[in-house]
């Protein structure tokens, strides 16, 4: 019995400890953040006069999209003499608030400048306040924030990637002889995130616009979870059996379960299925047909251009306050 | 339909409906029957086999926490870290996999692993004297770490041979039903016939009374966090087989379905109420929702204020009826 004390003694000390040394580290960054901008600005410039400090933070360390955004950054550190690279972000991309936490903590460890992809939206406004005060340049990546403070934004222009995303399921359709009628449903990732909203207007625009004989569902959201995805795509393929004749999965995760249920399912043929992004999983469903199109952004270049933008302004050159990073629309003949 | 209800002490005949409405599941049932009946009429898909597999596919994995689940809190304990537990032993046995482990032996691996995980909080529970919130909560949040720390919060494929059998049915139904089967007669049997069954509802009832007729309190707290750790870790082998990876993020927040399904299914919280066929009902309750609601076409933010409105009206029909009863 005295034994399991100890070990519960033991885990709780364990947890003091690691409670002391962050609420010890902020205590010494905070008064850096509540002192005069102007000082701290002083304070920020003999870092830039050793290596550049960039702070990487990514939406969720768990999806193949964000670890290349990453490694894009990390590209340009390792190609760039004085420039650091840190790269962090929550395990899932529907941790907002985890994401916003983070930020905080980042902007107290000062860096010399972030490069943000968020989905804390207007959460994110105050907090970039107070990365501007402390001189912190902010380049936000993917999704764009309402921020006065950042200097610059790389992304992939979303509406217009679901519009390419609608024609070419409607290419695929045509070209293989499948009439342009019946239903279409959009499987989305989380709901009220921008990137999302504006992945699944473009689509729900074009298609009414080029394919007016098809109805498309409203966007089903599945917080983001695989296991939810499939689910849901079981049920959508049940309800309306031959008159699903096409499916868009606006990102990796819903790609991957869409995916994985329609293979199960055995609707290839009949189910044309158009996603975003090109984790594992997508390019091999991808590469067996599944999947006909993959919407594929130019995640690498977003990091490394985002970096370099970031390494930019502390050098106090002129950015682009705006870059469309691009996308390829890619099909299984394209690998 | 069987009823298996005894007739009462008085030795009075009672009416087939009578003995019927005795049974504490009886308004479950009605709800069931009700929902099953309403949905099949307004989209006849619902009740063909095809929608009937999807249904019961969907819910085998919260169905399995959910039995597990139902033993702790028939203890009037909890168990906040099953959701964190299911992605430890998915991903453990994926990384064995990855690293070249033969399947059986890494999926084994993962499941004692998983159930170590309660046995370890059922002890600190009895001996560390922390309340089960507290002590699962910190779990919880223990044992994602974990997860996050071994896979680098990085998904981890198997062999494509693990997925198939998410897609093997016999008889047309799914082999994961199978397996949610299996647990759930397990629990029964444990539940009714077991001297182990009978401590689990003596100690929710009166932990004290319990222990001073001669029932081991830390013994049997141990094998409950032990069997709700396992019945999560089977699941995580489920959800493994059916997201052909080691997910990191696997199961995050089905602690709080498999509690929902458990207490729509009859079970209180303060301990000793609860029944393994009411959670079964309850969870496929639930899961009737979102899926019928998705054949309905129903918007899905619908969906989830009909699942908490459920929550709160099961709950209030039941103690209402009850009262009415006594």
């Amino acid at each position: 019995m005295k034994k399991f004390l100890a070990i519960a003694l033991t885990m709780s000390m364990i947890g003091a400890l690691a409670g002391c040394s962050s609420s010890s580290s902020s205590e010494a960054a905070a008064p850096a953040a509540d002192d005069s901008a102007a000082e701290v600005v002083e304070e920020a410039a003999p870092a830039a006069e050793g290596d550049i400090e960039i702070a990487v933070l990514i939406k969720g360390t768990d999806s193949a999209f964000w670890q290349n955004v990453g490694k894009g950054a990390e590209a340009y550190a390792a190609e760039t003499d004085g420039v650091n690279v840190t790269v962090q972000g929550p395990a899932s991309e529907a941790d907002i608030e985890d994401s916003l936490t983070l930020l905080e903590n980042v902007i107290l460890s000062g860096p010399d400048a972030i490069v943000l992809g968020s989905n804390a939206d207007a959460g994110a406004t105050a907090v970039l306040a107070d990365a501007a005060a402390a001189g912190i340049y902010v380049v936000t990546v993917d999704t764009a924030l309402p921020s006065e403070d950042v200097s610059s934004h790389l992304a992939t222009d979303n509406y217009a990637g679901g519009e390419l995303a609608a024609e070419a399921m409607v290419q695929y359709m045509s070209e293989n002889g499948i009439a342009l009628e019946g239903t279409v449903a959009i499987v989305a990732a989380v709901a009220g995130v921008q990137t999302i909203i504006d992945r699944d207007g473009g689509f729900i625009d074009k298609l009414a616009e080029i394919a007016p004989g098809m109805s498309c569902l409203d966007p089903i959201y599945v917080d983001n979870e695989i296991d939810t995805a499939m689910t849901t795509t079981e049920n959508l393929i049940t309800a309306h059996g031959s008159a699903l004749v096409g499916i868009y999965a606006d990102n990796n995760h819903t790609g991957d379960g869409v995916a994985r249920a329609v293979e199960q399912a055995g609707k290839q043929d009949a189910i044309t299925v158009v996603a975003f992004d090109d984790d594992e999983e997508e390019l091999i469903a991808l590469a067996n047909g599944v999947i006909k199109t993959l919407i594929i952004q130019d995640q690498h270049n977003m990091g490394y251009l985002g970096a370099e933008y970031a390494a930019k302004l502390v050098k106090g050159e002129s950015v682009e306050s705006y870059v469309d990073t691009g996308v390829q629309v890619t099909w299984a003949a394209d690998l | 339909m069987k009823t298996k209800t005894k007739t009462p002490n008085d030795g009075t005949q009672m009416s087939t409906f009578k003995r019927l409405r005795s049974m504490p599941e009886f308004n479950l049932v009605l709800i069931w029957l009700v929902f099953t009946i309403a949905l099949s009429v307004i989209n006849p898909t619902f009740i063909s086999a095809g929608n009937v597999t999807n249904l019961l596919r969907s819910t085998a994995i919260v169905g399995i926490l959910a039995i597990g689940m139902t033993f702790v809190i028939i203890t009037g304990g909890i168990d906040l870290s099953v959701g964190s537990t299911l992605a430890f032993s998915g991903m453990l046995a994926a990384i064995l996999m990855d690293g070249g482990m033969g399947v059986a032996p890494a999926i084994i691996i993962g499941v004692v692993a998983g159930t170590l995980v309660g046995v370890i909080q059922g002890l600190i529970i009895h001996y560390g004297n922390v309340p089960a919130f507290i002590a699962t909560l910190g779990g919880m949040a223990i044992i994602r770490g974990v997860v996050m720390l071994m896979s680098n919060a990085n998904k981890v494929l198997v062999p494509s041979s693990v997925g198939q059998f998410a897609v093997l049915k016999l008889f047309g139904i799914p082999a994961m039903v199978y397996v949610w089967l299996v647990i759930v007669v397990v629990g029964i049997v444990i539940a009714k016939y077991t001297i182990f069954g009978r401590n689990v509802y003596a100690i929710g009832s009166d932990q004290e009374a319990a222990r001073l007729s001669g029932i081991k309190i830390s013994k049997n707290i141990c094998y409950v966090y032990a069997f709700s750790a396992f019945c999560a870790s089977v699941a995580g082998i489920l959800m493994l087989t059916r997201l052909g990876s080691g997910t990191p993020t696997a199961g995050t927040s089905y602690e709080m379905d498999a509690v929902a399904a458990a207490v729509v299914g009859g079970a209180s919280l303060s301990g000793a109420v609860g029944s393994v066929f009411g959670t079964v009902i309850g969870t496929v309750i639930i899961a009737m929702i979102s899926n019928g609601g998705q054949l309905l076409g129903i918007n899905s933010f619908i969906l989830d204020i009909a699942v908490g409105a459920l929550i709160v009206i099961a709950v209030f029909i039941d103690k209402k009826s009850k009262k009415g009863g006594r």
